[in-house]
């Protein structure tokens, strides 16, 4: 089982579109995959249509009862753990736990080894508590850039949070999100951080169809198989596939 | 991922159905997702090996799947359809390893095949999440010479996380009078059920109990009966040449048939039984070639392993020979067992059998059967015993083939009395006396063979390379079979003295009760 953790500390860069969507081409590729909703926003539960269960909450997440909170999205292998409202204060929990630094998502996602070949997690926006732990746990962060000055600035706040919090660089992969080619800026930034080998060649486009999402309330491949979406995703997981060494 | 949990259901008819999906619908809404046609083919051996070792096999969309007792799946490369398959019939691939082992020499051959039609209908909740699934199946079924339609099979899946859903849907279909179909009923028993077949009908093993107080006329011919019901069941396969084994068993319930008779033929109407004996006789000559020649083909890759691969040339033209010879054999047996000699023969013999003038009321049949069976158990024991112990290092063959063939008379006389018997104490004796068998059985196999080997190598006249060829490849098999021959007549001394120990000589005097 792998954990890979879709993450930036800047907001609205297409971290559900990702979590989402690679997911979901994962489970299409025949990986037993588990999506975890950590936004106390619920973007991905939304997508999926999902709720959480009355009982569920933080505490629980931490305590490592995920089994029975876990559900089925509509599509074969994938499911969900959906996000609580209380997880907006996670951090405050975490901050109990005796060994802030340990990784305890880690351990808590350990129960699901036999259930999983892969674990996405959607990661609120903030640099908290919480990102470290997320940091420390995954196998690999993959965090969406857009083609801007802030969002090179997220990333370069990411690589220090990994330097301060002792994990190793390598785990980030990079990429670019929502470019968009009649924006010189874009195409600037583009040509400017392209070469660094932090960010993988696959660039996914802002598009239409994926603004879409949120009134289909379903993946972009499962709206269309072929869509240029769909295929641009197809083309990151493969990317994360090699690089993390997953097949 | 876990395998969700599914509930079974069955319907009166369609209108059942949709008064179910009616009532489900009040809660949530139906989403119909689609709607296939399907075409299944089951497989099976025809002595159920699979089915008894917890496998199953279909067809579907010219793909076998093989559904294995820890309930994993496996797949096989495109296959063309037929109504059986031996080994080498599949594609090359784990699913024809594992369905060797299971099923060994014996082809798969089709028992049902059924048509459905199966709508799959999601059920959602207002979010428009699916909380559980629907499936409908409404199939026809067809074998066993017969098409029947069956009654609607709903399948209601769980998903992980609905659970209050799923039992909330599983309740009102129920309310609606839909009945939930018994655990272990599979797809398989569903369409034979309706067929008029069942799984099991047929085993090659000898398993007819007789009642202690019976008496020896009614005990032979319940199981002369039942030896003739054996062979009638295996013509079909013979006829069609499905595999080797249809004539096997036809042959054997034959022998044993005939072994009976002999065996017990101070306390039958001689004159009257002679005539079957005769057509029994007959029915041996008439099936003996095709056999002798499939124990041979059997054997084709055991002797491509005793040669160096040089000489599988000449091995694979004397199968060939081989085969051809058995081509011709063949059209003598069906023509044998289409004959109107043969129709008279069985249908004569079952009415003698069923008749109580036939041999019931035979005067010396009218004894307890228990007591002679006990008498002539003892007595073909204690020759063995005494045969045996005479036999040395330097006995001819023959003398070990007579042995043989009184160890299968004292066996077969354990299988169709062993109902008198403590249950525990034969089985024991059953398994030291397969011992013996099994060393005088391949003692006497190889003998058979090295005299056919040898007869084949010496006649060859021929000249020509392949002629050449072949007889290089016999008198390579013939030097390694008389070295096995060697080895399993070295055996035997060892295999006796275990077979008549005082240990089991006490055991079965106390079966016996003396």
């Amino acid at each position: 089982m792998k954990i890979i953790a879709v993450y930036c500390s800047k907001g609205g860069v297409g971290k559900t579109a990702t979590s989402v969507n690679l997911a979901f081409t994962a489970a299409r590729k025949g990986y037993a995959s588990l999506l975890c909703d950590l936004d106390p926003q619920g973007a991905s539960s939304y997508y999926f249509r999902i709720r959480p269960k009355k009982k569920f909450n933080s505490k629980q997440l931490l305590h490592g009862n995920l089994q029975e909170f876990i559900r089925e999205t509509d599509f074969d292998d994938l499911d969900l753990l959906p996000a609580h409202f209380s997880h907006r204060n996670i951090d405050l929990l975490l901050d109990k736990e005796k060994e802030k630094k340990n990784p305890i998502l880690r351990k808590v996602l350990g129960s699901l080894e036999d259930d999983y070949d892969l674990v996405f997690l959607d990661c609120p926006p903030n640099l908290t508590l919480l990102s470290e732990n997320i940091i420390s746990s995954a196998d690999m962060v993959v965090t969406p850039v857009i083609p801007t000055t802030l969002s090179v600035l997220a990333l370069q706040q990411l690589l220090k949070l990994c330097k301060k919090t002792g994990v190793n660089k390598e785990k980030v992969h990079a990429f670019f999100s929502m470019a968009e080619q009649r924006k010189s800026m874009h195409l600037d930034v583009i040509s400017q951080y392209r070469k660094y080998a932090i960010f993988m060649k696959t660039i996914i486009p802002f598009l239409a169809e994926i603004e879409k999402m949120g009134v289909n309330r379903k993946p972009v491949g499962a709206t269309q198989q072929n869509s240029r979406a769909a295929l641009a995703y197809e083309r990151l997981l493969k990317e994360i596939e090699k690089r993390g060494k997953l097949r | 991922m876990k395998k969700n949990c599914c509930k079974e259901f069955s319907a009166v008819d369609e209108a059942g159905v949709d008064a179910a999906l009616e009532n489900a619908g009040q809660s949530y809404l139906l989403a119909d997702r689609r709607k296939q046609r399907l075409y299944e083919y089951y497989y099976d051996t025809f002595d159920w090996s699979l089915y008894s070792s917890g496998y199953h096999l279909k067809r579907r969309g010219g793909q076998l799947y093989l559904g294995l007792p820890d309930k994993s799946r496996m797949t096989s490369g495109g296959v063309t359809a037929r109504k059986s398959y031996l080994h080498n019939d599949l594609p090359e691939s784990e699913l024809r390893t594992v369905l060797h082992s299971v099923a060994g020499i014996r082809a798969l051959c089709e028992i049902v095949a059924a048509k459905i039609t199966r709508s799959s209908i999601d059920i959602r909740n207002k979010d428009r999440k699916t909380v559980a699934r629907l499936q409908i199946d409404e199939a026809m079924a067809e074998g066993n010479g017969k098409e029947a339609l069956l009654s609607p099979f709903v399948r209601l899946w769980a998903m992980k996380g609905y659970e209050k859903a799923f039992a909330r849907v599983a309740a009102d279909l129920e309310k609606a009078g839909l009945i939930e179909a018994p655990y272990d009923q599979s797809d398989l028993k569903r369409y034979l059920t309706a067929v008029g077949r069942e799984v099991l009908d047929y085993s090659s093993k000898y398993d007819l109990t007789q009642p202690r107080e019976i008496r020896a006329g009614q005990a032979v011919s319940s199981i002369c009966l039942y030896l003739l019901e054996m062979m009638e069941k295996n013509v079909s396969g013979v006829l069609d040449d499905i595999d080797s084994e249809f004539l096997h068993d036809f042959r054997v319930a034959m022998r044993r048939t005939r072994s009976l008779l002999s065996q017990l033929k101070n306390y039958l109407p001689e004159e009257k039984i002679q005539r079957f004996l005769d057509e029994f006789k007959w029915l041996g000559t008439l099936t003996g070639p095709v056999r002798d020649l499939d124990v041979y083909l059997l054997e084709k890759d055991d002797y491509a392993s005793m040669l160096p691969e040089q000489l599988h040339g000449g091995l694979d033209a004397f199968f060939q020979d081989l085969e051809k010879k058995r081509e011709k054999d063949l059209t003598m047996l069906r023509q044998g067992l289409a004959s109107q000699r043969y129709r008279d023969f069985i249908e004569s013999w079952r009415i003698f059998l069923e008749d109580e003038k036939g041999i019931c009321d035979w005067e010396p049949a009218r004894e307890d059967c228990f007591p002679i069976a006990r008498r002539i158990i003892g007595k073909r024991y204690r020759q063995i015993l005494k045969k045996g112990g005479k036999l040395g290092e330097h006995s001819p063959d023959e003398d070990l083939h007579r042995l043989r063939i009184q160890g299968k008379k004292l066996r077969y006389l354990l299988e169709f009395f062993a109902s008198f018997f403590d249950e525990k104490e034969i089985q024991h004796f059953h398994k030291q006396l397969k011992k013996l068998q099994n060393n005088l059985g391949d003692f006497n196999d190889i003998s058979v063979q090295l005299e056919m080997l040898e007869k084949y190598r010496t006649s060859i006249k021929s000249r020509s390379r392949r002629a050449v060829e072949i007889a290089a490849a016999l008198g390579g098999l013939v030097t390694h079979l008389a070295e096995e021959h060697k080895n399993v007549r070295a055996q035997f001394e060892s295999t006796f003295a275990g077979f008549a120990s005082s240990e089991n000589r006490e055991k079965f005097d106390s079966l016996l009760g003396e």
